[in-house]
């Protein structure tokens, strides 16, 4: 495979040179030609549990061996995707309910639906895993959200604490009176700032309320119904007593014992004993609209194993989706998890369930729980009715007429074509290739037409040893930079659905629609601000930081290594600590409120006016110290004559830093700068890591605009277009800039 | 006089800068030693139960009773000073022949290792004496003690406050096999006879610092094999770019060959291209290649990166000639010239690019995570990032695996700092 892969590539000395290494270690060895190895992905259970249910089923089938793959919850679904679209995806997975339909439309599941009747009495949740009326997955594992209380809240409050609110005004009241005990005490958390829990959280409001997404046929949106109105109405109500905060916030403010009640899921029996083994909680089914109406509605989610259309194991691969949904199996899930609930129906006569009779409150609200519509284009609306709430929440939108513009939007997606048509990989490649070849040929005219020059007269054997020094860097750019730059360059032209890998040329499509996107030019806009908002604090810290280390100050490897530490540190490290510190109770906050300074409300990472600035400040911290570093450098190489003949002069140090220092460092503050440029425009794992973009898109770079659009979206072809976008933009940056540096050198 | 004034203004700022730059560092320490909590917040102890709110104890578990044989346990709330209303105690009622148990559980789910003491207070009343404390796992593995062991002469008809240093349980019991030493129920079980104990505020007491944190996410957990990773991976792709930089950043500064210029465009242009660009087609390359969840797929993209180029053929371009040229007379080849004159010449140079590309194997995040698919294959971050998306904010063990993720380069850098800077001031005639 691999060499009809690298002929295609047409790249012979790649081959040649990637051939040496590519040998040893690139795959297993089968342990018997008759042995079955499925790769199984998952998301829910954990690394230790699922390797002795796996291993249990080894032993039960023997000549089956499980490949397994744990993922998380936050970058599993990127693998999945990602790994579909290389062709590399596993036999069986785990999806969330949210995306079955949208994988089954595009075709990459395998249809179950004939195995799969015979069962389908035994086990609940099957609306999320059908699509037009055929099975693509078997239910495991149901989620819902309840409401958690802290007990000991609900009784300084006045409130009974064995009693959680039932209906939508004692839920209010509930909040209300808790809010009143204090500035540090909120009644609810409310979950803005991320892709889920906002609309999971608020939909069950509608639903109680007898509201509905989509009618029966998925031809209308019914959000701008008066029932959700007024659900809507009412969740915004609550805001006067909410923490309106990312789900995490509110989860460990609540542990911390600061917040009411909150909307939740099961996670919380583990994670808060772990947060604060102190805290005293209590669980209820989620308040309908009134004691005579409405329902107690929830959101049903939940787990389901699919299998994907390239098994090469099918029956394996049923068997093992079959072994894995059976009671004894999903119980000892249930046990280590504490809270999910099987899907299978006969798990409630369970010996577990009678002896933890607290935790049949799931299977209460499963009964009343509702799934969204299997919509394939789900995804794109639960971010709308997102954003929607984010709006009426964040920014005292009118939710009326918030629901009715979400509304018009989701109708133009029912209507919305899919993308059809296919070019061949075959095609691609071949123009590949043609584009290679033909990048080196113009190379070779244009050379021949400026005619022969010192070069020309070089020797053979002079061309081959300088080839040689070269090599390295020709194979690795050639594979790993050139190719793929024009693969993506090919894709750029394209329409080209990542999942279903489904192809189509549409020329310059792709850029104009970018270009009059607003939401690319506001990306465009932010990227701007990062930049141009932290190069030159960063380059006036560090370069002050330099000039006093070099005043000979004592100990100045001890302030050198200080202050460059944050620079050593991962990114991802940086991330995690600092969006504690930005948190409501954190360490930002505290020191504000120590000088008696406003603090933003809601907190930094959810403020669309502060969040970005929260994330460049960051990005400053830990920046500044590799730049101070380098400017430390190039003072060192200042002749210290110049500094003595202005003294001479009668320069005092003020003058000095004006006169000598600042012109002797030109070159290393341009180098600096072009280096920082690069950088602030690249600028994507601390978004990643910290608001996904958030909040209303306030903290959305072009790389992460990229991101999202490839791979949240699938559309890889214009998320290849923003990328060339973006990459001109920063050629642009860095030409003008090497321009400034010939003048320099010139001058 | 001036000259000093300055000096004292210099390190006073230095100083506020360098507190304001290690404090988010410092957090991180101190907290990955904590036995539980958050950055900022300690908890002293975990209260199991003063049966002041409801049926359940304080940690939201059930409190129960179990017996067998001709036994009986009967729960009783008492109300209690200081406020009778609100104050409430927990009176035990048992009875139990002989061969039958008789015995009173709460459920605690806690890892044991974090506390130094469980505390209750407790008086006895109507012969009930003595019991034993036991701490049960989730599959009925139990330690025991027996309460007279701390209470000569058994319990007394007075509130006496019982201390018990969990030293004196043999731990090792519960959960073999597994780090943590979980116990998920509290029991008393009650001796032969009949009687009425009474309990209240039942307590684990914390630990003060601990390096659990360390053990938990190193040893038993998988941080030992993304450290390995992470190190094999940086010094392999910081070797490979020492040599092969400097070799074509020496051919870039020395030698003539076709399309150099365009050679050159091509170095500065690929580091202004955003890696994300790349990212589908180079996951699709590696997969025909069959990388995919290798070591090869984190390495060989890696091992010349444009900026090392750059720099090194920025600082051979201002080497003196002279040293070359003689060997050149003297008679050495190409290979020998950059073997013998110019790697050990570009030392500094070698310093500088060696650090940067270390720090940046070790850290990168992106194109690992893409790239790797089991715990085998992770390196530190990608590790990190997962475990704090699968552990939600468990601050303690989170800041252990960034300190181990942050410790090495940090450790690289305080070790090497004079070359990086020597090498840059030595090459800062760079550009």
């Amino acid at each position: 495979m691999k060499r009809i892969a690298l002929k295609r590539w047409g790249l012979g000395v790649v081959a040649l040179g990637l051939s040496l290494l590519a040998a040893p270690g690139a795959r297993l060895p089968a342990a018997s030609a008759d042995e079955v190895t499925l790769d199984f992905w998952e998301l829910s259970v954990g690394e230790e549990l699922m390797r002795s249910l796996l291993d249990k089923f080894e032993r039960q089938n023997p000549g089956i061996r499980i490949r397994f793959q744990q993922l998380s919850w936050d970058y599993g679904l990127d693998k999945i995707i990602t790994a579909i679209a290389a062709g590399n995806a596993p036999d069986v997975a785990e999806l969330g309910t949210d995306w079955v339909a949208q994988f089954s439309s595009t075709g990459v599941l395998k249809d179950l639906t004939e195995p799969l009747t015979p069962v389908k009495d035994q086990f609940l949740l099957w609306d999320p895993a059908t699509y037009q009326g055929r099975l693509y997955g078997v239910p495991w594992l149901a989620g819902t959200r309840i409401l958690f209380y802290n007990r000991a809240l609900f009784a300084r409050a006045g409130l009974n604490p064995d009693q959680p609110p039932s209906t939508w005004e004692d839920l209010r009241r509930a909040a209300k009176a808790v809010k009143a005990l204090g500035p540090e005490f909120y009644g609810i958390g409310l979950h803005v700032g991320e892709a889920y829990a906002p609309w999971q959280e608020f939909l069950p409001f509608l639903w109680g309320n007898g509201g509905e997404i989509l009618d029966k046929e998925w031809s209308r949106c019914l959000l701008d119904r008066p029932a959700a109105v007024e659900a809507l109405k009412f969740y915004q109500s609550l805001k006067a007593y909410a923490l309106v905060e990312r789900q995490p916030q509110v989860n460990q403010l609540f542990a911390e014992g600061k917040v009411g009640i909150q909307l939740s899921g099961s996670w919380n029996f583990s994670l808060i004993p772990r947060m604060n083994p102190t805290l005293n909680f209590g669980v209820g089914i989620l308040p309908k609209p009134a004691s005579d109406r409405g329902t107690p509605a929830s959101f049903a989610g939940g787990e389901i194993l699919v299998m994907l259309k390239a098994s090469r194991h099918p029956e394996e691969a049923l068997k093992l989706m079959l072994f894995l949904v059976q009671e004894e199996q999903a119980i000892s899930i249930v046990e280590a998890q504490r809270n999910i609930t099987p899907t299978v129906k006969s798990a409630i006569h369970h010996p577990y369930y009678r002896a933890h009779p607290e935790q049949r409150l799931f299977f209460e609200q499963v009964r009343t729980a509702v799934a969204p519509p299997a919509h394939p284009e789900w995804v794109k609306m639960q971010e709308r009715i997102t954003r929607v709430v984010e709006e009426v929440i964040l920014s005292n939108r009118d939710p009326e007429e918030a629901l009715k513009e979400v509304t018009a939007s989701i109708n133009r997606l029912l209507v919305a074509p899919q993308v059809k048509g296919r070019l061949s990989d075959a095609a691609v490649f071949a123009t590949l290739l043609a584009l290679l070849a033909g990048l080196g040929i113009g190379a070779w005219i244009l050379r021949r037409r400026k005619g022969p020059q010192g070069t020309a007269r070089l020797s053979l054997s002079s061309i081959g040893v300088s080839l040689t020094f070269l090599s390295p860097w020709l194979i690795t750019f050639l594979a790993f930079s050139l190719t793929p730059l024009l693969h993506s360059l090919v894709l750029s032209f394209c329409r080209y659905n990542l999942l279903s890998s489904k192809m189509a040329f549409a020329g310059l499509g792709n850029f104009w629609e970018v270009l009059k996107d607003p939401d690319f030019l506001r990306a465009l806009w932010h990227t701007v601000l990062f930049a141009g908002g932290t190069i030159p604090p960063t380059m006036v810290l560090a370069l002050f930081a330099a000039v006093l280390i070099n005043v000979k100050v004592p100990f100045k490897q001890l302030y050198q290594a200080g202050l460059f530490l944050p620079v050593a540190t991962s990114v991802i490290v940086i991330a995690t600590i600092f969006t504690y510190l930005y948190s409501p109770g954190g360490l930002v906050n505290r020191l504000l409120q120590t000088l008696h300074l406003p603090v933003p409300s809601p907190s930094w990472l959810l403020n669309t006016k502060w969040a970005l600035p929260a994330i460049m400040m960051m990005n400053v911290w830990a920046s500044f110290g590799y730049y101070m570093v380098l400017f430390l450098a190039g003072l060192q190489t200042i002749p210290i004559e110049l500094y003595e003949a202005a003294s001479m002069d009668g320069a005092n140090e003020w003058q000095k830093f004006w006169a000598i220092t600042l012109p002797q460092l030109k070159p290393i503050i341009l180098l600096a700068t072009v280096i920082n440029t690069i950088h602030a425009f690249q600028v994507f794992p601390e978004i990643f890591a910290m608001t996904q973009g958030g909040p209303l898109g306030a903290t959305t770079t072009v790389v992460w605009y990229l991101y999202e659009t490839g791979f949240h979206r699938f559309d890889m072809g214009r998320a290849a277009a923003v990328g060339y976008i973006l990459f001109l933009i920063t050629m642009c940056f860095s030409w003008a800039q090497m321009r400034l540096f010939k003048m320099e050198e010139q001058g | 006089m001036r000259g000093r004034l300055i000096v004292a203004g210099a390190v006073a700022a230095l100083t506020v800068m360098l507190v304001l730059t290690l404090t988010p560092l410092v957090l991180m320490f101190t907290t990955s030693l904590k036995p539980t909590g958050t950055l900022f917040q300690r908890a002293q102890q975990v209260l199991v139960a003063d049966f002041e709110t409801g049926a359940l104890n304080s940690i939201g578990g059930p409190i129960e009773a179990e017996v067998m044989g001709d036994a009986s346990v009967e729960k009783e709330f008492l109300p209690a000073e200081p406020v009778p209303g609100q104050n409430r105690v927990m009176a035990i009622h048992y009875r139990r022949q002989e061969g039958g148990a008789a015995r009173w559980l709460t459920r605690i789910a806690q890892d044991m290792r974090k506390f130094a003491f469980l505390e209750f207070r407790v008086k006895g009343q109507v012969g009930g004496e003595s019991f034993t404390v036991d701490l049960v796992d989730l599959k009925g593995r139990q330690t025991s003690l027996p309460i007279t062991q701390f209470l000569r002469g058994g319990l007394t008809t007075d509130w006496e406050t019982v201390r018990i240093p969990m030293k004196a349980f043999n731990l090792s019991l519960l959960s073999p096999g597994l780090p943590e030493r979980q116990a998920e129920d509290l029991v008393l079980s009650f001796d032969e006879g009949a009687g009425t104990v009474v309990i209240d505020e039942i307590r684990f007491l914390f630990r003060d610092w601990t390096l659990n944190n360390y053990w938990d996410v190193l040893i038993s957990g998988p941080f030992g094999r993304y450290a390995v990773n992470s190190l094999g991976i940086a010094l392999v792709v910081t070797f490979g770019n020492l040599l092969f930089s400097t070799m074509v950043g020496y051919a870039f500064a020395r030698r003539e060959f076709p399309f150099k210029k365009l050679a050159f465009f091509m170095i500065i242009g690929s580091i202004a291209i955003p890696p994300q660009v790349l990212m589908v087609p180079v996951f699709i390359l590696l997969k025909h290649l069959g990388w995919l969840n290798t070591y090869w797929a984190l390495i060989v993209p890696n091992l010349v990166a444009p900026f090392n180029i750059f720099l090194m053929r920025q600082y051979i371009s201002k080497l003196p000639m002279a040293v070359e040229e003689a060997a050149r007379i003297d008679g050495a080849s190409e290979f020998q010239i950059f073997t013998r004159v110019i790697i050990p010449l570009a030392q500094p140079a070698l310093a500088v690019a060696g650090i940067n590309t270390f720090m940046g194997s070790w850290n990168t995040f992106l194109y690992p995570f893409l790239l790797t698919n089991t715990v085998e294959m992770r390196t530190l971050p990608v590790g990190l990032a997962l475990y704090k998306s699968l552990h939600g904010v468990d601050w303690v063990h989170l800041m252990a695996g960034s300190a181990i993720t942050a410790l090495p380069v940090i450790v690289v850098f305080l070790c090497f700092q004079r070359y990086i800077i020597e090498g840059l001031t030595r090459g800062s005639t760079v550009g």
